[in-house]
């Protein structure tokens, strides 16, 4: 026991544990990124088709395809797809049957909601979505009476908020199991609107000519992203590292230019009601 | 029930002609106390003068340790007011902690820190001005001979050290009142006498009062005055050569050969108190000694004759020795 | 007036009290190690180690329906309870000094008994509030964002709690005589209070249909809602990781009745004795 307090040696013992402290943050705490590396692949699960995120046989593969063989290109892996054409078809994510054997991403359209971060974790989002209306003419200023025809999209957002608040509107609901299936109907008149979510609808509107407009207004937004699962902390934070680099080269930029991400400023007279 | 019967009646204060003259550093008038079913204070009176190195001689459970409690404002007195420097205990406590200085019988330093934290601790809570507090904090440990030592922690000081750490911050904070509750009791012989020089060092320098409290005879005999005080009350007050010649009392102390001898002594001299050693100790003179060795000549195996001093002052006064543990327990026994 | 330039004139003797239950704590190893050996071993061993357990498999299956990864959700509970301990340990010192003299010395100076009390329960909240900062030295390790106004929310409410833990500490002690009762009765306090808080399991069962089918006996539920500090570590998820299982305002204001309550507690037993 020492006879005289030394204040050097309380300061040190002090910056030892931060120290030990500092050490400890740099402790990987799974083997996911490990096991990822070993293999030399990063597997990515994604609907078959979602434009823009992804479209199938096209020349550019989508959004989210590019931004992943970007990650993959700088963690020095290869990019494997599994594409699943159950991912979107149905409204619970469990009957898609993705598991950690399949991929270690989950992508084209993963919305960051507390749905969603219930079962996944999540990259820093890429995009933004919202909830919007499509009219083959003119938006219609009131859904009273309409059948409208609802496709949610990206998974993990609030769909019985929206189905409960399209009935208050009036509106008849006809669900839709797919973009294509919307667009169709729509364009057959056996739909007088549409209510999908902005990236997906905004491209098929552009594609055929048809007007768009926010539903719920256009700060009414959901932020979209990459899903890993949870637990995999190492590897969430070399993709993330990745993103961070892509995104202050630009390249994130660049692809919004090159899938032109509809811009959308009407918002529906319904509003907020 | 050993026999403990008080050879003098209770004293009235000692009328002092220059009492009225110098100023009061602690006055005590009626002050009273009880515990339960024990009156540990009875109607007190008591006036220390300014400057004054002053005694409380009593044996244990007297109500020295309440008093100094009392003056020290932490416990309340039943009735009765105390006046530290004019300033009452009981209406203004933090005016009249500002004006004293305790040393207490039981230890009250921190361990944990150094011997020069432990007084800025205290000159920082009586609220002194920093270059104040680093001049008295080096005045008062070159008076207690602590200066080498003042990056030490306290805990790795001997007894004598803490004891005179403790003398040393109850006078930093210049305070005009020290009070001293045993401040040698557990020490050696050298280190209480230094504290004795310390003491009087310090009054060479300031005018300071001192109230000290001990069952060390010797000690007192430095003081100006000395009180001795048993169940609560004053038994006697004046200076220790005035009381050595006011209350002295020749003192007997008689060692029986046998158990039978001694009890026959006892019998004889109701008064008789044990010394400690086996032996009685019997007040009065030499009539006493010379009928003791008529009738139990050859049944004696020591006896010796005791020349009036402060401690047959004292056993004269209480019927008790100060340090004997017969005599305390005797003491804790009534209560 | 006069009273309040009295008041000033204190500040000094507050600020020495203060000043001693730093250097006190400084001096004191064993309390630094146990500051340091409780997170690590919450943090990293526990969190690390039931890492498998409840990290995403399948996506739409959970078996911890919250938004969050383990250790997310335990790293603001493990403040509170590093504030915890400290807090209520640190009252031990006003054993020490009831035991070895040095309150009777404080209490024959001319400092108010208030003052006396304010800054040894200052001093103890400061130490306690550091040793929860240590733990947030590990936010990086729990892939808890400490982002500028959520730590700075954290910090107010880590303080508030470390003042009403100190305060509690106090009361204790106040009823206690020696110091191997006050380390029984104050464990006996502690732990059960942090396994109640909701700490280590989420409570709020109507959150997803997935925490619907993980339900707690309603014994449980009850200790769970009436313990103070289950609103504690609410108002810390809330303020670091964005999470509330209660009402948001709710767990500043427990913080700040549980602070207020103890001190006038302790603050009555104080000018009592």
């Amino acid at each position: 026991m020492r006879d005289e307090p030394n204040l050097r040696a309380d300061i040190g013992g002090i910056l030892a544990v931060v120290a030990l402290f500092a050490c400890v943050a740099f402790l990987p705490p799974d083997t996911s990124l490990s096991e990822m590396r070993k293999d030399g692949t990063l597997k990515a699960c994604l609907p078959s088709n979602y434009p823009p995120l992804v479209i199938s046989g096209a020349e550019r593969p989508g959004f989210d395809v590019e931004l992943l063989a970007k990650v993959a290109d700088r963690l020095g892996v290869r990019l494997s797809l599994n594409r699943n054409d159950a991912i979107g078809r149905d409204f619970n994510p469990r009957s898609w049957g993705l598991n950690r054997a399949q991929c270690q991403v989950v992508a084209g359209g993963v919305a960051v909601t507390d749905t969603t971060r219930t079962f996944l974790d999540t990259t820093e989002p890429h995009l933004a979505t919202g909830w919007i209306l499509i009219g083959r003419e003119a938006v219609p200023a009131s859904l009273d009476g309409l059948t409208v025809g609802v496709f949610p999209g990206v998974a993990g957002r609030d769909r019985v908020a929206l189905t409960s608040g399209l009935r208050q509107e009036g509106a008849r609901i006809a669900p839709a199991h797919s973009i294509e299936d919307l667009a169709t109907r729509l364009a057959a008149g056996e739909l007088d609107a549409g209510v999908t979510e902005a990236l997906a609808g905004g491209s098929l509107a552009a594609e055929r000519g048809w007007s768009t407009a926010w539903l719920l207004g256009s700060d009414e937004a959901d932020p979209i992203a990459f899903g890993l699962w949870k637990g995999d902390l190492t590897l969430k934070r070399a993709v993330g590292r990745a993103l961070e680099g892509i995104r202050e080269d630009g390249e994130i930029e660049a692809l919004r230019r090159i899938y032109s991400l509809p811009s959308i400023s009407a918002v529906y007279a319904g509003a907020g009601a | 029930m050993p026999l403990a019967a008080k050879v003098t009646k209770p004293v009235a204060h000692d009328p002092d002609p220059d009492l009225a003259e110098k100023g009061m550093a602690v006055t005590i008038s009626k002050i009273s106390k009880r515990f339960g079913s024990t009156i540990a204070l009875d109607q007190l009176d008591l006036s220390i003068r300014e400057n004054e190195m002053f005694a409380l001689l009593g044996p244990n459970g007297a109500g020295k340790t309440t008093l100094i409690h009392i003056l020290a404002t932490l416990m309340r007195p039943d009735s009765g007011t105390a006046e530290i420097c004019g300033i009452d205990v009981v209406r203004q406590p933090r005016r009249a902690r500002a004006a004293l200085g305790v040393v207490f019988q039981e230890p009250s330093l921190d361990g944990k820190l150094t011997v020069e934290e432990n007084l800025d601790f205290h000159a920082r809570m009586y609220r002194m001005p920093a270059p104040l507090r680093r001049e008295r904090i080096g005045e008062m440990l070159e008076l207690v001979e602590l200066a080498t030592l003042r990056r030490r922690l306290v805990r790795s000081l001997s007894p004598g050290m803490k004891r005179r750490l403790e003398i040393a911050r109850a006078l930093v904070h210049d305070s005009r009142v020290l009070i001293l509750d045993e401040p040698t009791v557990g020490l050696d012989a050298q280190s209480r006498g230094r504290i004795w020089e310390y003491l009087a060092r310090i009054r060479a320098r300031r005018t300071v009062t001192v109230v000290v409290t001990t069952h060390y005879i010797e000690e007192v005999e430095g003081c100006d005055r000395v009180c001795v005080i048993d169940d609560g009350r004053v038994l006697a007050l004046d200076r220790p050569d005035t009381l050595r010649s006011r209350h002295g009392r020749h003192v007997l102390r008689v060692q029986a050969l046998d158990a039978s001898t001694a009890a026959e002594i006892a019998a004889l001299h109701p008064d008789a108190v044990p010394d400690g050693d086996g032996g009685l100790a019997i007040v009065g003179g030499r009539t006493i000694l010379e009928d003791l060795l008529r009738r139990f000549g050859p049944r004696i195996d020591q006896v010796s004759l005791e020349r009036p001093s402060l401690g047959t002052v004292f056993l004269g006064l209480t019927g008790r020795h100060l340090r004997e543990e017969g005599a305390a327990q005797q003491g804790a026994g009534k209560r | 007036m006069i009273q309040a330039v009295e008041g000033f004139g204190y500040l000094g003797a507050l600020h020495a009290i203060w000043l001693r239950e730093i250097k006190r704590a400084l001096r004191d190893r064993g309390q630094l190690v146990g500051g340091v050996s409780r997170p690590l071993l919450w943090v990293l061993i526990l969190g690390v180690g039931l890492n498998p357990y409840f990290r995403g498999e399948i996506y739409g299956e959970a078996r911890f329906a919250i938004p969050f990864t383990y250790l997310q959700f335990i790293f603001p509970a493990v403040i509170v309870l590093n504030i915890m301990y400290t807090a209520v340990l640190s009252a031990v010192s006003l054993i020490a000094d009831r035991e070895f003299g040095f309150l009777r010395e404080v209490l024959v100076t001319p400092v108010p008994r208030s003052v006396v009390l304010l800054g040894k329960i200052l001093g103890g909240a400061t130490v306690a509030f550091a040793h929860g900062c240590l733990v947030l030295l590990l936010a990086q390790f729990a892939d808890v964002p400490l982002l500028l106004s959520g730590v700075g929310e954290a910090l107010l409410l880590m303080f508030g709690l470390a003042f009403g833990l100190t305060s509690l500490g106090i009361v204790i002690a106040h009823r206690i005589r020696s110091f191997e009762g006050f380390g029984v009765f104050s464990n006996a306090v502690i732990l059960p209070l942090y396994f109640t808080s909701s700490s280590i399991f989420p409570l709020d069962p109507a959150l997803t249909g997935a925490q619907m089918r993980v339900v707690y006996p309603e014994w449980l539920v009850f200790l769970v809602e009436v313990n103070p500090i289950t609103y504690a570590v609410d108002a810390l998820r809330g303020a670091l990781i964005g999470f509330n299982q209660f009402d948001a305002w709710l767990g500043p204001i427990v913080i700040l009745a549980i602070a207020a309550v103890f001190f006038l507690l302790a603050l009555r037993d104080f000018n009592r004795s």
